[in-house]
């Protein structure tokens, strides 16, 4: 029996099909959003690589199509529920009407959930045609100055699509701000002031972020400049910014002050005695200026760039052959490099030779940047991409291999056209096991896109289109790399240089330079490295404009009012010394013969670096010393494998271990007692030796005091020298 | 009745106050706020608030309620703490008022487990008789339904994507997924002829049991609930209810013999309900991702478990005990299916695999690795999505397999294809065969039935 039915159709939605009038919403440009601003894509929650709670979505909406697969056909009818919208899954977690571990994000109410819903209502379908993307975000105002605390002032930020629209998309941004102490953002964009200070706030939307400086400063104060005359760009563009935030510099440096902070700055070593009584002796008005181009042209200066661009770019000698990196290999680097810096060579062209570097890793001594960078038995393109863009750019591209960069502008596709610069760089073996020649072969394949499968021709950060074919592609790296117009190389140079005098990077971290982490002073960082590259990247010259600055001469003793400044450069910074400085600055006070490991005698500490017998693809120091003393493992490239932490390890040693018992008795002591008549006169000595001053009237009494009537010890004077070592002052640079 | 209780003023609530109860009014708070962390599957500080009795047992700490002292029983004070950082629930605003006040009177009332009206416990009790030749074919004219009660549905905008189909081994019979209810189709006529209403929500399983005369519906509501129900086909009557999950049912399947039915979802475990106590037997807790496939051997043996991290094990239906392992899939299963000889359980991974096992030794007895493959669009280097949805053996020991290529096909083995059909809109997430082997039934996401006379 065929028995028929009634249907009682009940309607459950009233409006089924949505007006004519509703616009057609577009999944990418009005729905994935609102998953960006409810927080569901971020990498604690389903944007982590394996999803939460069973469901994954892209980090930060990285691969659209991937997130529209798993929401409508992964698992058909639970996320989104066709036939019966408001039962989608997606809206009861989000709403917390059954349980969520992310609990509620959006209430019923909210302009989120009509937005969601909708789209299901209007069938849940991919956009179609390609939809206009955004192209650039804004924030408006670009500046807020807040004259006072506990002031508020809303932003509105602003997409421009590809199509030339414009929305207010400021209720599907994500807000944050660099020093909540300083100034607050809600999520709704309204900054709040709290302290005096400078910070920025930033927006996200989509792949953009874009910031808004902040500037916060109390009501009423008296405030007056009181500081000295800039005599370069330097301390013109220093002070404005110490103007604008009412800050005063300190006083300018004394004599003894300088000539220790700038033979450490520039020799890695303080002065000698003789060295600084010449100084000090000096009465040109200019003298300052002399010392530093005498200290320029020194070998002493070319010994401590080579050493520092050696450990950036993971210099090390090794007997494990098939890695490439033998201690021959390393000495070639090491040399070339050498004679770059004494040459004076612009540092434009001391990258590109470097880069486009062919040949025998033994003869020709650039080919080892590829050798050191990747210390492996075969060379491997992405490690080399993360590796040149922190390098050379500052820039931390490898966050964008799995997803778009979600703090900086850069996406998957400027990383895998980054990498795809080094798809063909490989190695042969040559006439012996130690030797091998390294190329780049010009017909080698590309990399593929993550999410698509896309081959990824050779391109440049942030560059439009691939770069020609045929010639060696490093040609085409190089040319656009050490460009006079690539901001990014200048700027991560000259950033660099200012932290080694500064011991901060107008960036800091050096080597994460983004858009959410901007410069305390952008005019200056613009200026200097505008400056480098009309000087033809002379490094010298660079350095030159530094410290001649009343900037670089300021007293490191705060005055009333900037005691708290750490990043304006309003007073001298102290600092600790590198390991290898410290090493050196001992051995050079004390005359200490000291050997290193597997190197002629006389070698200095910074000239030092890893040669051993085996591999050299892990953490290598080879000098308990530097070790304990922070010095990089040259493990990666990172700034941060250079330790500046003091550590409780490293004052026992100071006090108590082999190295500074070593150096106090190495026979300065004896031959000084032979030499000089008076005790003052040795202690004067020490003290000019260790701490590049002559001892307070006090001083001299308490050591006389401690050495005694009859001077004929030297246990006293050892004692002395052991207490010097020891101080803070030493260790330091200020 | 109820508008007017919650209307009306205080003089006549007083005098008659309505009955707070446990499964009425306190479980689905439980249910909304508690029972993920102090349920059955999970039960943190040893606290399971899911059933009545564990409630009243307490935690680790001891007793979470006392009947008549709100002010002192632990819950409460959870619930109400002032500090954010050890009120429950945890990283949650503070429960609405209204809750708060309610638990606090049920408390205070004495703890009623049920008002003798309604009682929400016996749903998983209702009792079951299977018959005693529940796994041969009926003798006589096989079941199909005579009497179905009249029901409302609830109308859609758009029909419920058919995300469960069966057939009747012996009759004319299909039954596939509805918002809320079972379609049912005459498979001869390829007409519907009925349906059946699914109270736990959404049916996401449909089976029918080997001699055809119970069809088993398991889903419920995502996020929410989860329930097997088990009716009679010829009227329809709902004949058994099993499970008390947190989550929609996504796989289940119940005996040949009827004696047990075995389902799972996203809480990772495979649980086998008795059907005549309606008392759990045993779990297959060895799954690390969602339970997304169930399947009995035909001689009730053994039953087969898959799982969405492409685990996939047969283990002893008596116990639940592991017997074999078949690896290989990589993705999802999205269905298992068994030859009627249970020498061979086949099935189909969104992994693009469709895999032949060997049931007896575990090993791959045969497979194919792109049936489902789509071609690939011009300038798209892109990962195609080339799972395969469902796997049904016919009679006669051929397959018939649907994927997310939009197609449908039948294979004698993994390289002999013996037929493709495509389905132009709607992704067939289902395919199975009818009793006479001859037509195959498809349901789409679009809510669509097809007939394949093949």
């Amino acid at each position: 029996m065929n028995r028929s039915y009634l249907y009682f159709l009940v309607p459950l939605i009233l409006c089924g099909n949505v007006s004519a009038q509703e616009k057609q919403l577009s999944f990418a440009n009005d729905v994935m959003p609102v998953f960006f601003r409810a927080g569901c894509n971020q990498g604690t929650c389903h944007g982590s690589s394996r999803g939460k709670d069973g469901f994954a979505l892209s980090l930060f909406g990285f691969d659209k199509q991937g997130d529209y697969f798993r929401l409508t056909q992964e698992i058909v009818g639970r996320r989104i529920n066709m036939a019966v919208p408001n039962e989608s899954l997606i809206l009861l977690k989000a709403t917390g009407a059954v349980p969520h571990t992310g609990g509620q994000r959006f209430k019923k109410e909210s302009a989120y959930y009509k937005t969601l819903e909708t789209w299901i209502q209007q069938g849940a379908e991919y956009d179609e045609e390609k939809v206009a993307v955004p192209v650039e975000l804004t924030i408006d105002p670009p500046q807020l100055n807040f004259d006072g605390i506990g002031k508020t002032t809303a932003t509105t930020v602003t997409a421009k699509y590809s199509d030339g629209s414009l929305r207010d998309i400021t209720h599907l941004s994500l807000f944050f701000s660099n020093n909540n102490n300083t100034a607050s953002i809600s999520s709704d964009g309204v900054v709040s002031s709290h302290a005096k200070g400078d910070t920025y706030v930033f927006a996200r939307f989509d792949r953009f972020t874009v910031g808004s400086e902040v500037i916060v400063l109390p009501q009423d104060t008296q405030y007056a400049w009181s500081g000295m005359k800039p005599v370069n760009y330097v301390d013109e563009l220093v002070f404005d910014r110490l103007e604008q935030l009412q800050l005063n510099p300190s006083q300018k440096s004394s004599d003894s002050e300088f000539i220790r902070r700038v033979y450490l700055d520039l020799t890695g070593a303080p002065p000698s005695v003789d060295q600084y009584k010449r100084f000090v002796a000096d009465e040109a008005p200019n003298k300052r200026a002399i010392l530093i181009d005498e200290l320029l042209a020194s070998e002493d200066f070319t010994d401590l760039w080579t050493g520092l661009w050696a450990e950036s770019v993971r210099l090390m000698g090794g007997g494990y052959t098939p890695v490439a990196t033998d201690v021959k290999a390393a000495e070639a680097y090491y040399q070339w490099i050498h004679d770059q810096f004494e040459a004076n060579r612009p540092i434009n062209e001391f990258v590109r030779e470097q880069i486009t570097a062919s040949g025998s890793n033994l003869s020709h001594g650039p080919t080892n940047l590829y050798t050191m960078l990747v210390h492996k038995p075969s060379f491997e393109p992405k490690s080399f991409a993360a590796d040149f863009s922190q390098l050379f750019l500052g820039v931390q591209i490898q966050c964008a291999e799995c997803h778009n960069h979600p703090f900086d502008r850069w996406t998957m596709d400027d990383y895998y056209g980054f990498v795809s610069f080094f798809t063909g760089i490989t190695r042969k073996a040559g006439a012996e096991p130690r030797e091998f020649y390294i190329y780049n072969k010009r017909d080698a394949a590309p990399v593929r896109h993550l999410v698509d499968g896309r081959e990824m021709p050779a391109t440049v950060i942030g560059g439009e289109s691939p770069i020609e074919g045929g010639l060696d592609s490093r040609i085409a790296l190089a040319e656009w790399l050490t460009s006079p117009d690539n901001t990014l190389f200048s700027r991560n140079f000259t950033n660099r240089v200012w932290a080694h005098f500064f011991h901060r990077g107008l960036v800091e971290p050096v080597d994460d330079m983004r858009i959410s982490n901007p410069p305390t002073n952008g005019p200056l960082l613009s200026a200097l490295s505008t400056s480098f590259v009309k000087s033809d990247f002379d490094l010298r010259q660079l350095i030159r404009d530094i410290c001649n600055s009343n900037t670089y001469q300021l007293s490191a003793t705060p005055n009333d009012g900037n005691e708290a400044d750490d990043r304006q450069f309003s007073r001298s910074r102290l600092r600790r010394l590198r390991s290898d400085v410290l090493l050196d600055s001992i051995i050079k006070a004390t005359e200490w013969d000291r050997m290193f490991r597997d190197f002629p005698r006389g070698t200095k500490a910074i000239e030092f670096y890893p040669r051993t017998p085996g591999d050299t693809a892990q953490p290598l120091w080879r000098d308990d010393f530097l070790k304990l003393f922070g010095r990089s493992s040259r493990n990666t490239i990172c700034a941060c494998e250079t330790k500046p932490e003091a550590t409780l390890s490293q004052a026992l040693h100071m006090a108590v271990g082999n190295n500074v018992h070593q150096a106090v008795l190495s026979g300065l002591i004896p031959r000084l007692m032979m030499e000089t008549e008076s005790p003052e006169a040795i202690v004067e000595e020490l003290f000019i030796r260790c701490l590049s001053r002559t001892p307070t009237v006090k001083e001299m009494a308490t050591m006389k005091n401690l050495i005694g009537e009859d001077h004929d010890q030297k246990e006293p004077y050892e004692d002395i020298l052991w207490a010097l070592i020891n101080s803070t002052e030493f260790m330091t640079n200020h | 009745m109820v508008i007017a209780f919650a209307l009306s003023g205080n003089s006549f609530a007083s005098e008659k106050e309505k009955v707070i109860t446990f499964a009425n009014d306190i479980k689905p708070i439980l249910q909304k706020y508690c029972l993920k962390c102090h349920g059955n599957d999970e039960q943190n500080a040893d606290l399971n608030l899911q059933n009545y009795a564990t409630l009243l047992q307490g935690g680790s700490a001891g007793a979470v309620v006392k009947a008549g002292q709100s002010s002192t029983s632990v819950l409460m004070q959870a619930i109400t703490n002032e500090d954010d950082a050890a009120r429950m629930p945890p990283e949650s605003p503070r429960l609405p008022q209204e809750v708060i006040d309610l638990i606090a009177k049920w408390i205070d009332t004495g703890l009623r487990e049920t008002s003798s009206s309604k009682a929400l416990m016996a749903k998983s009790t209702l009792t079951f008789v299977p018959g005693t030749s529940a796994n041969l074919k009926p003798e006589g004219p096989p079941a199909m339904p005579v009497d179905l009660p009249d029901i409302t549905v609830a109308s859609t905008p758009r029909p419920m994507g058919i995300l469960g189909l069966a057939t009747s081994p012996w009759a004319p019979l299909a039954a596939a997924s509805g918002y809320k209810h079972v379609r049912l189709f005459n498979t001869d006529t390829e007409e519907e002829i009925g349906r059946l209403m699914f109270e736990p929500g959404v049916p996401y399983v449909l089976k029918f049991s080997q001699n055809g005369e119970i069809l088993m519906a398991a889903g419920g509501q995502p996020g929410h609930s989860g329930s097997v129900v088990l009716y009679e086909v010829k009227t329809g009557n709902v004949v058994g209810r099993f499970g008390d999950e947190l989550d929609t049912i996504l796989a289940a399947d119940i005996s040949p013999d009827q004696k047990l039915v075995a389902f799972g979802g996203p809480g990772r475990i495979a649980k086998a309900y008795s059907t005549e106590s309606g008392k759990e037997i045993y779990r297959i807790d060895r799954h690390t991702d969602w339970v997304t496939s169930i399947a009995f051997s035909p001689d009730g043996t053994q039953v087969a478990t898959g799982d969405r991290a492409g685990n996939l094990y047969l283990s002893s239906a008596d116990s639940g005990g592991i017997l074999l392992s078949l690896a290989s899939h990589k993705g999802s299963v999205r269905g298992l299916a068994w030859r009627s000889d249970g020498k061979v359980v086949a099935s189909a991974g969104d992994d693009g695999r469709l895999i032949w096992w060997n049931a007896e030794t575990g090993f791959v007895a045969m497979q194919n690795t792109n049936g489902h493959t789509p071609p690939r669009p011009e300038g798209f280097s892109g990962k195609l999505q080339s799972g395969v949805l469902s796997v049904r053996f016919r009679k006669d020991g051929g397959l018939i397999s649907s994927g997310r290529d939009n197609r449908v096909k039948a294979w004698r083995t993994s390289s002999d294809q013996t037929g493709s059909l495509i389905i132009e809109k709607g992704i067939p997430i289902e395919a199975t065969v009818d009793y006479s082997n001859k037509k195959i039934i498809i349901g789409d996401t679009l809510g669509h039935i097809h007939f394949w006379k093949q």
